[in-house]
């Protein structure tokens, strides 16, 4: 059984210090999750509560510590989704600041222009959308996992999944179509 | 027109450069100080036991969480007494759950039980604690620690059909035991392989019905469940027998006598490979064995049945503990039905609103009552069997699977 399984195990027995260290573990990264999908620093804090708070109450139903992980991004996801539908109010866009770039991650960027595309795409995705690219490509769930936090059956992860990256690829294109345009009258 | 790039691994760099490399500044305190002040729901309990030993007992423990309609007084008084109500319903506040070394009420001498008096057990949750059984009156009054000389923590009491004794779980040694209802006499009259819960005595005293789970160390919840009867002639086992066995995807859980003690009511839960409730359903069995007639079908997450012996019907609670089409516990509503022997005439007794819980029905030996538990502080509720009409019972903070004691 791995450190973790115990912890769980350990935090469905009442044990608050192991719960403590399941959440410190995770908590930058379901942080993180949270503010990817929203793009809303304070309702990313509140939605990670939310579900951290739900975790601790209901991790005796989780009948297989394994699972812990997966179990966790559905609550996000849950989460996720009643602040989405609280933000439509106010719909704004977070623009990142540039000290929360890792210099590595920026090195690895080879190509100019294309992470601003990226974000910009990325951007105009749907939350379902986002949702999916979030747990795939940052959260590293495998396809099962990512079913069992989308509530969705794999063919249809597949698909969304799928349909997410073609948008992305296609907002992608269209862009650099219009600079390549914009280029060609100014030449 | 782009060159072709590796898309997915763009998207990698783009999600991890643009992700907060730091965690929230708040939210980690935040989060272990509200936890501690919330009570952990007591659905499939993992209980590990004898850890020296390195073996883990699983206790399936489908407490009835509740919701209830609520007197207006009592409504007000427990408002004003929550500093949590009007924040998260989340935050609720930790109930009164006194310690035998701490609680003056259970420090002193308990009150005797008297012959012909009506006494609730019931199942009390400490906050991330062990469970023990605790006994009061009706009003809430005489709330005293049912403490028989057995090791560890005790629950699922059961009253004999007398009042003079009560059947219970010893939750560490995972077994069935019966004492005298101020605790004194227990003895061990069955063991289980993972562990026992929820006994249940037959009408006339001789027998008593329960579940035995097996479960493993590496999966929580049990991989399989048997209903067996225990015989008992005074406090000696006269016998033991299996009546019915599942492996999951279905497991067979709480056992109810019929008036006759020819059939078994129980619950089945059904689950898939992860874990996930996807149904349950209560059904009969004969109690000399044989195959589940199905009351009720899986859909409808019936749970937690009691047989009425004076009226011949069975109540049920539509409990839904960890579906995935249903996540999140807390937007669940639990409402108590009806049903006869024989699957018809089901009724939806309770009209909760959305979010409020009742579970764990069990009859009061006249019929005209279900006593039940809420959800949320898992206080103990009447409900009045012809109108659904709920009441909540004083001084029963923290209580689930709640008896009255018959009284004839």
């Amino acid at each position: 059984m791995s450190m973790q399984d115990q912890l769980v195990r350990r935090a469905q027995a009442g044990d608050h210090e192991a719960f403590g260290a399941l959440v410190h573990a995770v908590i930058g990264r379901l942080y993180a999750s949270a503010r990817l999908i929203l793009r809303d620093p304070d309702k990313a804090e509140d939605v990670v509560q939310d579900v951290l708070i739900s975790a601790w109450r209901d991790v005796r139903a989780l009948r297989d510590p394994g699972r812990w992980d997966a179990w966790l991004h559905r609550l996000l996801v849950r989460s996720c989704y009643r602040a989405a539908k609280q933000h439509r109010r106010r719909e704004y866009v977070e623009i990142p600041f540039a000290l929360d770039y890792d210099s590595a991650a920026r090195d690895d960027l080879a190509l100019v222009g294309l992470r601003d595309q990226l974000e910009r795409a990325f951007d105009r995705l749907s939350t379902d959308q986002r949702m999916v690219l979030v747990l795939a490509y940052f959260a590293d769930l495998s396809l099962l996992d990512i079913s069992t936090a989308l509530d969705i059956p794999i063919g249809t992860t597949k698909s969304r999944l799928h349909r997410a990256m073609a948008v992305l690829r296609a907002e992608i294109d269209s862009d650099a179509r219009l600079a390549t345009a914009v280029d060609g009258r100014t030449a | 027109m782009l060159p072709p790039i590796d898309l997915e691994r763009q998207v990698r760099l783009m999600l991890e450069a643009r992700a907060p490399h730091r965690e929230p500044d708040r939210t980690f305190a935040s989060v272990m100080e509200a936890t501690r002040r919330v009570r952990q729901r007591p659905r499939y309990i993992a209980s590990l036991l004898g850890h020296d030993a390195g073996w883990a007992a699983v206790a399936i423990r489908r407490v009835a969480p509740v919701f209830a309609v609520v007197s207006l007084a009592v409504a007000v008084l427990w408002s004003v007494g929550s500093p949590g109500r009007g924040g998260s319903p989340d935050l609720i506040p930790s109930p009164v759950h006194p310690t035998a070394s701490s609680s003056p009420s259970l420090r002193a001498s308990p009150p005797a039980i008297a012959e012909g008096e009506a006494w609730i057990a019931a199942r009390i949750e400490g906050p991330g604690g062990p469970s023990r059984i605790e006994l009061m009156r009706p009003d809430g009054s005489g709330r005293h620690l049912f403490a028989p000389a057995v090791e560890g923590p005790a629950s699922y009491p059961d009253w004999s059909p007398d009042g003079r004794r009560i059947a219970f779980v010893a939750d560490r040694l995972g077994s069935v035991w019966v004492a005298g209802a101020d605790g004194t006499g227990a003895v061990q009259v069955a063991s289980c392989t993972g562990s026992c819960s929820h006994p249940s005595w037959s009408p006339d005293g001789t027998r008593i019905a329960f579940t035995e789970y097996e479960g493993d160390e590496v999966t929580v919840g049990p991989t399989a469940s048997s209903i067996r009867i225990v015989g008992l002639d005074g406090s000696n086992v006269t016998s033991i027998r299996s009546v019915i066995r599942l492996e999951r995807p279905l497991i067979v859980d709480v056992p109810r006598w019929s008036p006759d003690s020819t059939l078994l009511v129980i619950a089945v839960d059904r689950f898939d490979p992860a874990g996930f409730e996807t149904g349950a359903a209560i059904g009969t069995v004969p109690s000399s064995g044989g195959q589940i007639k199905y009351l009720t079908s899986f859909e409808e997450f019936a749970y937690y049945p009691d047989w009425s012996w004076a009226t011949d019907t069975i109540v049920y609670s539509t409990e839904v503990i960890a579906s995935k089409a249903s996540p999140d516990p807390g937007d669940e509503t639990w409402n108590l039905f009806t049903i006869r022997p024989d699957g018809s005439g089901a009724t939806m007794l309770t009209d909760l609103s959305r979010g409020s819980r009742l579970a764990g029905p069990s009859w009061t030996p006249d019929g005209t009552r279900i006593i039940a538990t809420r959800d949320d502080t898992h206080s103990g509720a009447f409900v009045d069997a012809a109108s659904g009409l709920v009441t909540l019972i004083p001084g029963t903070d923290g209580a689930s699977h709640l008896r009255l004691r018959p009284t004839p």
